[in-house]
């Protein structure tokens, strides 16, 4: 049989080999688009927590957050609670452009803001914040 | 060995064997021509036979025979009937002799049948009818002494639809294709290798992160930490740019969640046109004014 028909073994011998490298091909072209994706992804988790840890993770908030207490007047400070990673506040009677000061300060710094309330009683405010790092 | 002629009785049924094919199955000619090479007194043999074969289809064979190049021409199709019709078959056929190879052997005739002997006339291995023998008792038995050193073998593909030309050109060209492929997934592997040597020296830099699951986690608690803090400031900004002497924050109420603010705000339409253009870049939502009061609320998540 095979001596019978060899000349369409021979071809059948070459497309089998032209079909392996083919799958072998698709294979690693399938093997390098999901190790390049992968690698590509890795590389921007990678990269994005590393920006996003220097920014919301970032050392050396404690000092920055202590000279907040300096800014206002002891009377206007009804409670300003520093712990470890916390920070609890409680401004009354401020003035408009006094509130505006400390929110932008407390805006400025990369403390994440848990909570935020504003009341105002005729040209005063009260403030309460609570915020951690 | 086995001496294969028209009136043979029967094929032996074994898996293999040899033929000594007689002048019945082949046409013969010698010709004494300036050439070195079988291979070169083979590709001369079809235009040499032509007369006689007068047939493309004839597989041609070629040996020496002194000074002189025997050239053989027999058809592959008859002699393969021919054995079927003897209970047998090309595929058993190891390799094919020509009587004419062993024309010593045939000096002392050899009888075929009771009519017919194999016999040398005129320098040729030839059938004779018997009686024309000058002397039919002095016969000899065929037997492996006959067996020539040179010997053929049965051409391959012999049942093929494609010739061994074309069957090569499809070869080589579905062969090149092949490499062609292979050597292309062989430089994607060398890719694959590279990019997995950066993706682990990328993990060995941050051992923290180097886990798939912890590096997801970490990455997605602080993308959630990111979007969370800059829409609260964001809201914070837009709120403190509506402040004016007329626009006075009542309460605002702010967490991780969401946030409600409600304000005084002016009445006349000039300013609170103002103040919607300021909340819709500000994303501040679901506002309200009217009646000399803003209200806004809406998730910060």
């Amino acid at each position: 049989m095979i001596r019978k028909y060899q000349n369409e073994l021979i071809v059948l011998v070459a497309f089998l080999f032209l079909l392996g490298g083919f799958l072998y091909q698709k294979s690693m072209s399938s093997a390098l688009d999901s190790s390049l994706s992968l690698s590509k992804k890795a590389a921007k988790q990678i990269t994005e927590t590393k920006t996003l840890q220097k920014v919301w993770a970032s050392k050396g908030l404690k000092q920055q957050v202590a000279q907040l207490r300096d800014t206002l007047p002891p009377m206007r400070i009804k409670k300003f609670d520093q712990q470890k990673n916390k920070l609890n506040v409680h401004f009354i009677d401020l003035t408009g452009q006094e509130l505006n000061m400390i929110s932008t300060k407390l805006a400025s710094l990369p403390l994440h803001i848990e909570k935020l309330t504003i009341n105002r009683a005729g040209d005063k405010y009260e403030m309460e914040c609570e915020c951690s790092w | 060995m086995i001496l294969f002629y028209r009136d043979l009785a029967e094929l032996p049924d074994i898996p293999r064997y040899d033929i000594m094919l007689s002048p019945q199955f082949y046409v013969i000619k010698h010709e004494d021509i300036p050439v070195k090479y079988s291979m070169q007194a083979k590709k001369l043999a079809p235009s040499i036979l032509d007369e006689l074969s007068g047939d493309e289809t004839m597989t041609h064979e070629v040996f020496q025979d002194g000074d002189k190049w025997v050239f053989i021409a027999y058809d592959l199709k008859k002699l393969t009937e021919a054995l079927e019709a003897k209970g047998g078959s090309i595929d058993r056929v190891g390799r094919i002799y020509f009587a004419e190879q062993a024309k010593e052997k045939f000096d002392i005739p050899v009888k075929l049948n009771d009519r017919e002997v194999l016999a040398v006339v005129n320098d040729t291995v030839t059938v004779v009818p018997t009686h024309l023998l000058e002397n039919s008792d002095n016969l000899a038995e065929f037997d492996a002494s006959f067996r020539p050193d040179k010997s053929f073998r049965v051409q391959r593909g012999y049942s093929s639809y494609i010739s061994p030309k074309q069957a090569m050109i499809a070869a080589a060209i579905l062969g090149v294709l092949g490499v062609a492929y292979f050597a292309e997934g062989y430089r994607y592997q060398n890719a694959v290798t590279q990019a997995e040597g950066k993706l682990d020296q990328l993990l060995a830099d941050n051992p923290s992160l180097s886990g798939a699951y912890a590096r997801e986690s970490i990455y997605k608690k602080f993308m959630d930490i990111d979007t969370q803090q800059r829409n609260i400031r964001d809201r914070i900004k837009s709120i403190s740019r509506m402040i004016s002497s007329k626009t006075k924050i009542n309460s605002l109420y702010m967490d991780k969640k969401g946030y409600k603010v409600i304000m005084d705000a002016p009445t006349d339409p000039k300013s609170i046109k103002s103040l919607r253009t300021i909340a819709k870049s500000g994303g501040l939502e679901n506002l309200d004014i009217k009646a000399g009061k803003l209200e806004s609320h809406g998730s910060l998540q």
